[in-house]
This record gives structure tokens, C-alpha cells and sequence, in this order.
């Protein structure tokens, strides 16, 4: 029957394709986001410290690298809980007075302090750290805020260094430089300020005090270094918002107390240095301290080691520091924890646990002494007001609901010793925990270096992703074919033009990052970059090992519109991800003429 | 609509018993991309990519030879002019043979799909799936128009001969069998003139391993060029009366 | 309507040649009529006008009052083409299931197949069917729409016997039936024994139009050549002489009945000689037609 013929063959082709296209495999799910690591964290039963008070069983919930909720019994969808039974949390440390040189940020996080306010230090290394800081996502290493260059004259302390400065001179130099200054990314301004010092000379006081009302004028804090109290006196007349160190030479007067308390200033004693320069030398202390001397790197064992030659420096006497310490805290002024690290007999991270039974020999009470190494200094240094991207930032140093979820778990409560600061658990930053970093011991030899920062760009700094990780063209003109690629950083953003011409076999151009030695990515599984251009097929390149053969490599689509691409590691078959030798991100084989832009490649974990 | 159900029916029995008809539409397609798509595979996304091209072949068959042969064989006996004089309904015919060919379009895709899904490694969510059909499907009209258009115009003889060469010629042309970029740049230039590279181009951008051009550029292309193929084809008709 | 078919003036041309030159006819819708005519003479491009196939060139021709073409005017009528094939690879049932499809009121596959003996090989696919039983099958198509007229052209042209005296009973049934026939052909005979009307037709032309009978009577009979001295006028006016012409020297004399004929004309002129007597031809009797049309001005 025609009819017939017609029902059963349009039916059974309708209901076959209808079958068909409903069995057709779909992309896993787990592919498409990148954030399901992340999820939900619950902290149970903890003992928290929450600036005033230790609460006992009490949960901490962190999504997003913040702390979502804090409470008694929480009701949570967290399918990551761990039980903090016997242990207490105390908010990331965060040290008031640094300088920050080679691994200064990723030392400190591995003690426990999450951020660090420096007090000098280059530009350069100013603005690749801010992005550091503004990823809320990184676990590797401590946020960091800084003056950036100080202010001081030709001769004047800070220029012994041997690194470049931007020295000033007069009072009609200092709006000038203090806008260098806050453009170059200073989150405030330090000078120095030493008048009477017999070492160094100094800027004059009609220069110190252009400075700290430029400052001022621009919205940010001025600080100073001193040491003596008449130029503390004469800072504190001047408008000086804090001083960066306690001055030793005297006892303090009753003028300056007053002084201070009525200006709000604040004041980092930086004992341990003071401690170091008096050859106290309380560091050999931290470095018998197990708990401490575990997690030492070696240039740090070293920065305990080292001293100020062998003779007391006049000037700088602990007794005296403690006991102006002392009566400043008692006159209610803001009293701030800080190292000074590295310099001699100090280091980042260990020494401000120091630092903090310090302050509590010079009358700070525990609670106090916490809190000034972390809500007090977030406090009076506005670290939570709009960070670098214009966003309100969570604030940090404070274990409260919506505040940044860095914290540390405490083998044992600090309230009856503040040494317990020490016995460290386990570190979190944004919410992640932190892997701490054992001391490397001589039979320990790691085969290739674990890739810590999961950022393969900084574009807004340049083509180096990271120290020996370098961004580059690439195309197969090397294997003889007619591909070009061109690269540059447009507005912080890598900008690729890519040309693949006919000649090689499998033609490419475009940009890849190589590896000065190779790295183990093991601790990775996917990769993700955002990537906006010319529409066509690109692929990513990896290379790992002894290469033979075409790289494993996987394709992705590219539109005009910026999206983010994020690849499983596991599907590169045949790449070795303890030794990823690099990467590339191409066009091709398709000829054609590409422009696409790169941004934020990074592995995840 | 009766008799329109009747015409389809003979159209699909006509169909069903000829080989050399199934032959090309239903098995080549689908064998040929299990061979390269899929077992001779160089590259990582070469099954999705030739999913895409040997869809819009496989969809080729059956609108070039069940119009292109179909017609120009019924023409030739002088089938169509019987039925012009009994009371048929008028575009009957023509329709009969349009949802004739997009059954059979639809039979020539399914095993491709399946190939590229479970063998191929060929993951696409839900709805890239639907739209790669869908313009899979659409492939058809050009390719039915110059159908129409050579069985007008051809004794039936000439209409098999001629189909055969214009079938393998816009296939290999448009860069349904190999990629178009593995070309030499003069056959590049020719097969954007065709329609199968168009419709492969806008298959492409619909699985993601993006075309060369946005994709309003193969719209338009194909838009023009089956435009050209329908006045082509209505002059073939008005002649051939 | 009693008219069929009804032509006005009807031309068509192909270039500088008419394929039908100014055509007037009348077909009724009852009864069986022939349209008889040698190859090229028009037949099967006026059926192709009634059909719709082909669109007049001046003039005009109505199907029931209706233009040709028209759906409404197609389903009252059946059609077997002559040199139509029907799709190889279909059966006959399905071909009927088709076409009746296309019809309000379709006899059924079983009248069908009674009728024109299609039982034998109902389900086979058409190409394999002999010549004859795929003409039955045409023919099956041309009657399932109990159409009012039927149009056959050169219905039986190539069939056995058999196969041509099935069609001829089937015509006789369809005039018993009530519907009429308009068929074309070239075989006297076919015409002499089927039609109630015959229509000749020449070089585009009608040249007779009129009751078989009549036309039998005109091509019927015997030519007698002869070469005699006898007057034209004196042969002309015996009996049975139908014409009298002069071919050269001999005289052509078309007679109804050669032998009284023969014997007049020996008894009129003895010395007659060069004497053949010859079956009248359909050539004959066109000639005659075609020379009645000329001389007596009549080609009613």
C-alpha cells in the first residue's frame, strides 16, 4: 500500500532520528567549569579567634576563597568538611614592616603570614606582586602592600642598597613625587626621616613635611622610618600618619606620648630588628625552634644567622624599645607587629612570630598582641577599602563573615602561650590550603621544580609569566614551513598576529611559552586561558620530555567575543607532566591570517 | 493531501527498490567517513571537522539522483507528461519528492552521527547536535534545485552520466573529502563557488572547529546561489514543456 | 453537457508549419469515435489541445465547457498516451492505487483488474511485464476514474491479439457504460469495427466528419485502371462509379462494386484495355476524400 509505505517509512525515519540525536554523546560535564575544586570548604569545631575573644566549636564555611559563614552548628552544603576539633584559627598574619626581595612572599605565607606591608622596594616588583594580590584564587604566596620607592635624599638611608632611588631634595619635589609614586602602585608613602642621625644624611624637615601633606593631598598614609624621638616629635607635629619603627635612643617623653595620641598615629616597634642590632640575638632562638626551623629555606637560615657586625649599635637598645613600646600601648596608641625582614637577624614570616612575644614582654596582652599582627594593621593602614581593580575588597586580617578566608589552624590555643603561634596545622589563603614548603635537607634533591604559581601570564607586566617562564612567538619556520607569528603586549593583554602559510605539513604560528628548565605541572589538571580574535580553530601545543612526533595538543574555537577556554591536562595524551618543557597557543593548520588576544593562562588545579 | 500521502509513498518505493540509488546515498557516505573520518584520523578534531563536511555529502545524494536521475528518466518516458494530463495535484510531484528526499537524508546522516558520536570520540552538547541536523537538512535545497535543473534538461541517459560527475565533482571540489586549506590556492578560489563548500563552512561553524570566514558570508553565498539554482531550474521546466 | 469536446477555429504552429490549421469539431460525450488519419496529419496534437499538453496557437477548444488543463476539467476524462511508460519499478496495483487517488469516485482494483485482465500479474513490477499486459495496465489507468470520455491514442498499435481484442471489448463495454471514447488510429479496420463516428483528418485538416457508415461507403470498393475511349462524363454517371479521374493516359475509376462495375464498362467499350482492378487503399480513400473535399466543396 502506497500509504502505508508513506506512514511507516516518514515515522520510522522521524522516530530513529529523534532516537538517535538523543543518544549522541554529550562533553562530560566536569570539563565546562573550572571552579568545581573550589566548592564548598566547612572548618568544623574549631576554636576561632575572632578579634576579640576565642569562640570555642565554632564552624567556619568558605566559599570562593571567603568566609562565607562562621557560627556554631552550620548548616552547610559543603561536601569538603574537615574537623578542627583541638584546634584553633587565628587570622593570617600579617607582618607591618618588610622588604621584599626574592621569595619574600611565598617565605612568609609558609609561616602563616598572608600579607605583608613593605616598606621599600623596586617598582617593578611592586606592580608584578599587586596582580598577585588581586587574584583571589592564589594559595602560593602572601598579598602584598608597599610604598614602593621612599622617599629620601642623595646619601640619605635607603640608598646604601645599591638600588636605583628617586631621591628629593626640596619641599617643591615632593607632589611631584609622591604622584610618581602612587602612579608607579605605592599603597601609601613611607620617607626617611633622620635629621639627626650621624651616619646618614637626611631629608630637611620643611621637605619631610611637603611630602607627608602631598601624601595627604592624594589620598594616601605617610609613615616614616626614625630613630630618634626628636624627629619623631618633629614627624608627629608635621601630620606623620605612623612610624615604621619605635625609636631606642631615649625613653619617651610625656610631650610625645601626648603627641601621638592625639595625632591617632600608629607605631611599629619592629623589635626583632631592634632585638638583632642590640645582638640579642633572639634569632638563634627561632632557628632551634623546631617548629620554625622545619619550614626554613636556606637563604632564610641565613638571614637568622647574620648580624650587625659584632658591637651593639648605639641607639638601638631593646630594653629601651620595649619600655617605649610599653607606655605607648598604655596610652591607647595603636601599637602594629612588624619584622623588618630580611635584614640581619630577621626573616620573613618566622620573625613576626617573634615579633609577637615581643610585644606581648613589652605589656601587649595576647588578644592584643593578635590583633596587632592582623586586624589592627588592616585597621589603621585602610587595607580594606577598594583594592588595585576598583573593587571593594573582603577584609583582610579579621576572621568575620564575607572577610578574605585566610587563616591558620594552630596545633594548640595561643591563649595561654603566644609562642603556640608557632605549631602550625595548616595555612589557608583565598580559602585554599596552603602547601607549606619543608626545609630542603641535603639528600633531598627534587627532580624537576613543582610549578607553585599556577599563573603562566602577567602580560600586564611583560612576556615573563614567571621567574624562567618566558612568553614568545613561535611558528614552523623552524621546520622549514611559511608561517610568521608576531607577538606584543597591547594594554596588558598578550595580542598575537598569526599568518599560516602553505610549506609545512601541519603549519602553525602564534605564541608559546617555553621553560628554562622543565617543570612538573603533576599537581595540575586542566588548563585555562581567555581568548577573544579572528574566528577559526586554534590549537594548544604541549611539550614535555624527550618530543617525538606531532605534540599533544588540543583544538579550540575562537570568536570575537572574549571566553574562556579551559582544557583537561589528561587529554594531551602522551604529555608528562613532570616535565613540561612548554607550551604553545596556535592558529593553524588552516591558512589564513589571525589576530586573537591571550589573557590570564594559568593552570588549575 | 490524499493523493500528495499516495505520490510520496510511490516516490519512496521507487526510491527503496532502485540500488543504485541506496547504494550511493546510504552507504557511501557513511563508509567513506568511517574511513577517513574516523579509522585514517590524523589530528585530534579531524572526526568532528569531517562529521560536519560528510554530512552535507551525505545529503547531496539523494537531492542530485532522486531529482537529477528520478526526474530526467520519468521526463524521458514521457511519466510526467501522462500525469500532467490526469487530475494530479499539481506540485504533488515535486513535493512528493522533496520529503522523499529529506527522509532519505535523514537515513544517510544517522549513521554518520553515530560513527562520529561512539566511535569518533565526537562529544557535542544537546543542541550543537540539533543544529548541525537541522543545517544538514537545509544542505538539501541547492543541491535539490540543480537536481531539478539537470533532469529538466537531460535525456535520462545523459541526466545519470552528468549527475554522477556533478555529485563527485562539487563534493571533492567543495572540500567535503579533504579539508579545503590542504588545497593549492586556485582550487581554494574555485570551491568557494560551490554550494557544498558554503553549507560545509556553516556545518563547520556549528560543531566550533570554525570556519575561515564569518558565518554570514556562507549564508549570504548559499542564499545567492540557490537563487541562481531556482531560476535555473524554472527555465529548465518552462522548457522542457 | 453533451459536448465532449468542442474546437473553434483551433491552430496551432509549430514555426511556419500549422500542426492544426483552423479546426471546428464537435465530439459528443457518447459513443465511440475515431480519429483516423496518417502520421503527421494533427491527431495527436488536437488530443494533446484537448488535454491540456498544448496550448493553441489561435482559437480555442473547451472539455465540457471547461479549458483543457484544468483540474476540474482532467477529472472527468481518462487518458492512455501512446508512447508513455509508467515508472519500472512500481506494480500495477500500486500504480492504480496512485491514480485513484487522484479521482473522486475510482473503480476499485478488483473492477479494475476483471476488466482488463490484470489478475496474472497484479504485483509484478512493471518492467517486467510483456508489452501487451503493460498496455492493459495503461489502459486500466485510463478508465479508473470513470471518466466521461476517454482518450486513446493508438490504443491497440503493437498488441497481439489477444491483447488488441481485450481493448476492443473494453471499448464496447465503456460505450455500454455510457462513457465515450475518442481514439486515434491509423487502422481502418480498428475504426470500421469500434467507432460510431469517425473524424479524418489530413495535413492538419479535417477532410470528413461523419458516421462510420458513410466513411466506409467512401473508402470501400475497388479501382479499376483502365485505358479506353470511353468519355469521363458516360463512366462517371453508372451506377456504383463513385469517380472517375485521369492518371496519364489511363482512367482511375473508384467503384463501390468492382464486378458490376467491370461488367458495364466492357459492355460500354470493348476494346478496353491495360485493364487493373485493385482493392481500394485507406490511401485511396483519403485520396478520395481529399478530392470529394476539392471538387464538391464539401467537407462536411
Amino acid at each position: 500500500m502506497l500509504k502505508n509505505t508513506f506512514y511507516i517509512s516518514a515515522l520510522g525515519t522521524i522516530l530513529t532520528s529523534i532516537l538517535v540525536l538523543s543518544v549522541l554523546p554529550t562533553p562530560k560535564e566536569s570539563l565546562l567549569t573550572t571552579s568545581v575544586e573550589s566548592g564548598v570548604l566547612l572548618i568544623e569545631n574549631a576554636t576561632v579567634f575572632n578579634g576579640e575573644v576565642f569562640l570555642e566549636n565554632t564552624d567556619l564555611e568558605i566559599v570562593n576563597g571567603i568566609i562565607s559563614n562562621m557560627g556554631e552548628n552550620l548548616n552547610s552544603i559543603a561536601t569538603r568538611r574537615i574537623d578542627a576539633s583541638g584546634k584553633t584559627i587565628i587570622p593570617g598574619l600579617i607582618d607591618a614592616h618588610t622588604h621584599t626581595l626574592g621569595d619574600a612572599l611565598s617565605s612568609a605565607l609558609n609561616f602563616g603570614v598572608t600579607t605583608q606591608l613593605d616598606m621599600f622596594t623596586t617598582p617593578s616588583i611592586l606592580s608584578r606582586e599587586l596582580s598577585m594580590r588581586n587574584n583571589v584564587a592564589q594559595a602560593e604566596q602572601a598579598d602584598l602592600f608597599s610604598a614602593g620607592m621612599l622617599a629620601t635624599v642623595d646619601g640619605g638611608h635607603g640608598t646604601q642598597f645599591g638600588v636605583p632611588i628617586d631621591t628629593l631634595s626640596s619641599p617643591s619635589q615632593a607632589e611631584h613625587w609622591v604622584e610618581q609614586r602612587i602612579q608607579e602602585g605605592s599603597d601609601y608613602i613611607k620617607l626617611v626621616y633622620m635629621p639627626y642621625s650621624d651616619y646618614f644624611k637626611s631629608l630637611d624637615r620643611p621637605t619631610s613635611a611637603a611630602i607627608i601633606q602631598a601624601a595627604h593631598k592624594n589620598g594616601v598614609l605617610a609613615v616614616a622610618h626614625v630613630s630618634s624621638q626628636q624627629a619623631a616629635k618633629e614627624l608627629l607635629e608635621d601630620g606623620i600618619d605612623g612610624l615604621v619603627h619605635i625609636f631606642a635612643d631615649q625613653e619617651i617623653s610625656q610631650e610625645v606620648l601626648d603627641l601621638a595620641k592625639s595625632n591617632d598615629v600608629f607605631v611599629i616597634p619592629t623589635l626583632s630588628v631592634i632585638a638583632s642590632a642590640d645582638q640579642s640575638r633572639l634569632a638563634d632562638e627561632l632557628s632551634k625552634d623546631l617548629s620554625i626551623s622545619d619550614y626554613l629555606q636556606p637563604e632564610q637560615n641565613q638571614q637568622l644567622a647574620s648580624s650587625y657586625g659584632e658591637h651593639k649599635i648605639p641607639g638601638f637598645e631593646l630594653s629601651t624599645a620595649l619600655y617605649n613600646t610599653k607606655l605607648l600601648h598604655q596610652a591607647g596608641i595603636t601599637i602594629l607587629a612588624g619584622s623588618d625582614a630580611p635584614n640581619p637577624g630577621t626573616t620573613y614570616g618566622a620573625s613576626i612570630h617573634q615579633e609577637l612575644e615581643l610585644l606581648t614582654q613589652a605589656g601587649l596582652s595576647i588578644v592584643e598582641a593578635i590583633n596587632a599582627a592582623s586586624s589592627s594593621v588592616a585597621n589603621a593602614f585602610t587595607l580594606n577599602s577598594i583594592n588595585a581593580t576598583g573593587e571593594t575588597a573582603s577584609p583582610r586580617g579579621r576572621l568575620i563573615s564575607g572577610a578574605k578566608a585566610d587563616f591558620i589552624l594552630l596545633n594548640s590555643s595561643p591563649q595561654e602561650d603566644i609562642k603556640a603561634t608557632r605549631a602550625i596545622h595548616s595555612i589557608y589563603k583565598n580559602g585554599s590550603k596552603v602547601e607549606r614548603t619543608k626545609a630542603i635537607s641535603v639528600t633531598q634533591s627534587p627532580n624537576n621544580l613543582r610549578l607553585h604559581n599556577p599563573n603562566l601570564s602577567n602580560f600586564g607586566n611583560g612576556l615573563e609569566a614567571a621567574r624562567q617562564l618566558t612568553w614568545s612567538p613561535s611558528d614552523d619556520s623552524i621546520a622549514n614551513g611559511s608561517s610568521v607569528a608576531t607577538i606584543e603586549i597591547d594594554n596588558a593583554i598578550l595580542k598575537i598576529t598569526a599568518i599560516v602559510r602553505q610549506g609545512f605539513m601541519f603549519p602553525w604560528a602564534g605564541a608559546s611559552l617555553f621553560a628554562e628548565s622543565p617543570v612538573d605541572i603533576s599537581d595540575y589538571s586542566s588548563l585555562s586561558f581567555k581568548v577573544r580574535g579572528t574566528i577559526g580553530q586554534y590549537q594548544v601545543l604541549t611539550f614535555s620530555g624527550p618530543q617525538s612526533g606531532p605534540p599533544p595538543s588540543q583544538s579550540f574555537k575562537v570568536s570575537g567575543e572574549w571566553q574562556t577556554v579551559s582544557m583537561a591536562l589528561s587529554r594531551f595524551r602522551g604529555l608528562d607532566k613532570t616535565q613540561l618543557s612548554g607550551m604553545a597557543i596556535v592558529a593553524g593548520p588552516r591558512q589564513g591570517e589571525f589576530e586573537y588576544y591571550l589573557d590570564d593562562v594559568k593552570l588549575v588545579k | 493531501m490524499n493523493a500528495l500521502i499516495n505520490e510520496t509513498g510511490a516516490e519512496i518505493l521507487k526510491a527503496i527498490r532502485a540500488p543504485e540509488f541506496l547504494l550511493p546515498t546510504l552507504l557511501m557516505p557513511c563508509a567513506f567517513y568511517s574511513l577517513f573520518g574516523v579509522i585514517l584520523s590524523t589530528g585530534n578534531n579531524n572526526a568532528a571537522y569531517l562529521l560536519a563536511t560528510y554530512g552535507v555529502f551525505a545529503v547531496m545524494g539523494p537531492s542530485i539522483f532522486g531529482f537529477g536521475v528520478g526526474v530526467g528518466n520519468e521526463r524521458d518516458k514521457g511519466w510526467l507528461q501522462l500525469k500532467q494530463a490526469v487530475p494530479a495535484p499539481p506540485y504533488g510531484y515535486i513535493v512528493a519528492k522533496i520529503i522523499t528526499t529529506l527522509l532519505f537524508a535523514c537515513l544517510a546522516l544517522m549513521p554518520i552521527y553515530l560513527i562520529a558520536g561512539f566511535f569518533g570520540g565526537v562529544e557535542l552538547p544537546r543542541e550543537i547536535w540539533l543544529g548541525l541536523f537541522g543545517i544538514h537538512l537545509i544542505s538539501a535545497i541547492p543541491f535539490v534545485l540543480i537536481g531539478l535543473s539537470l533532469g529538466f534538461s537531460l535525456n535520462s541517459g545523459a541526466a545519470v552520466a552528468i549527475s554522477n560527475i556533478v555529485f563527485l565533482g562539487l563534493a571533492i571540489l567543495g572540500g567535503l573529502w579533504f579539508p579545503v586549506y590542504a588545497f593549492p590556492s586556485l582550487m581554494q578560489t574555485i570551491a568557494k563557488f560551490t554550494p557544498s563548500y558554503h553549507l560545509a563552512e556553516l556545518a563547520l561553524a556549528i560543531v566550533g572547529t570554525g570556519g575561515e570566514h564569518a558565518s554570514s558570508f556562507n549564508l549570504i553565498s548559499v542564499l545567492i546561489m540557490s537563487l541562481v539554482l531556482l531560476g535555473l531550474a524554472i527555465s529548465a521546466w518552462i522548457r522542457q514543456r | 453537457m453533451n459536448t465532449a469536446l468542442k474546437t473553434t477555429q483551433l491552430s496551432v504552429r509549430f514555426g511556419n508549419k500549422f500542426a492544426l490549421n483552423s479546426i471546428d469539431l464537435s465530439i459528443a460525450a457518447s459513443g465511440v469515435t475515431a480519429l483516423l488519419g496518417a502520421n503527421g496529419a494533427g491527431k495527436t496534437t488536437l488530443i494533446n489541445c484537448a488535454l491540456g499538453l498544448c496550448k493553441p496557437s489561435s482559437g480555442t477548444v473547451q472539455l465540457f465547457s471547461k479549458t483543457p488543463g484544468e483540474i476540474e476539467a482532467k477529472k472527468l476524462i481518462g487518458v492512455m498516451l501512446q508512447d508513455s511508460a509508467l515508472p519500472d519499478l512500481l506494480s500495477p496495483r500500486e500504480h492504480i492505487q496512485l491514480f485513484s487517488s487522484y479521482y473522486p469516485n475510482p473503480l476499485s482494483l478488483k473492477q479494475l483488474s476483471q476488466r482488463c485482465g490484470l489478475e496474472s500479474f497484479v504485483d509484478k513490477r512493471y518492467k517486467t511485464l510483456s508489452g501487451g499486459q503493460k498496455r492493459r495496465v495503461q489502459f486500466a489507468l485510463a478508465i479508473i476514474g470513470q471518466p466521461k470520455i476517454v482518450f486513446l491514442d493508438e490504443p491497440t498499435t503493437g498488441l497481439d491479439i489477444d491483447a488488441r481484442n481485450l481493448v476492443w471489448n473494453t471499448i464496447n463495454e465503456l460505450r455500454h457504460t455510457g462513457t465515450a471514447v475518442l481514439l486515434t488510429t491509423h487502422y481502418l479496420e480498428e475504426a470500421d469495427s469500434l467507432a460510431d463516428h469517425t473524424v479524418v483528418m489530413n495535413n492538419g485538416e479535417i477532410i470528413a466528419n461523419d458516421s462510420t457508415e458513410h466513411i466506409r461507403a467512401a473508402a470501400s470498393g475497388a479501382v479499376i485502371q483502365c485505358e479506353s475511349t470511353l468519355d469521363l462524363n458516360i463512366i462517371a454517371a453508372l451506377d456504383d462509379v463513385r469517380s472517375v479521374k485521369m492518371r496519364g493516359r489511363k482512367i482511375a475509376i473508384s467503384s463501390r462494386n468492382a464486378t458490376t462495375s467491370l461488367a458495364a464498362l466492357l459492355a460500354l467499350d470493348p476494346k478496353l484495355s491495360n485493364l487493373t482492378v485493385s482493392k481500394s487503399s485507406l490511401e485511396d480513400a483519403f485520396k478520395q476524400l481529399t478530392d470529394n473535399s476539392k471538387t464538391t466543396g464539401d467537407s462536411a
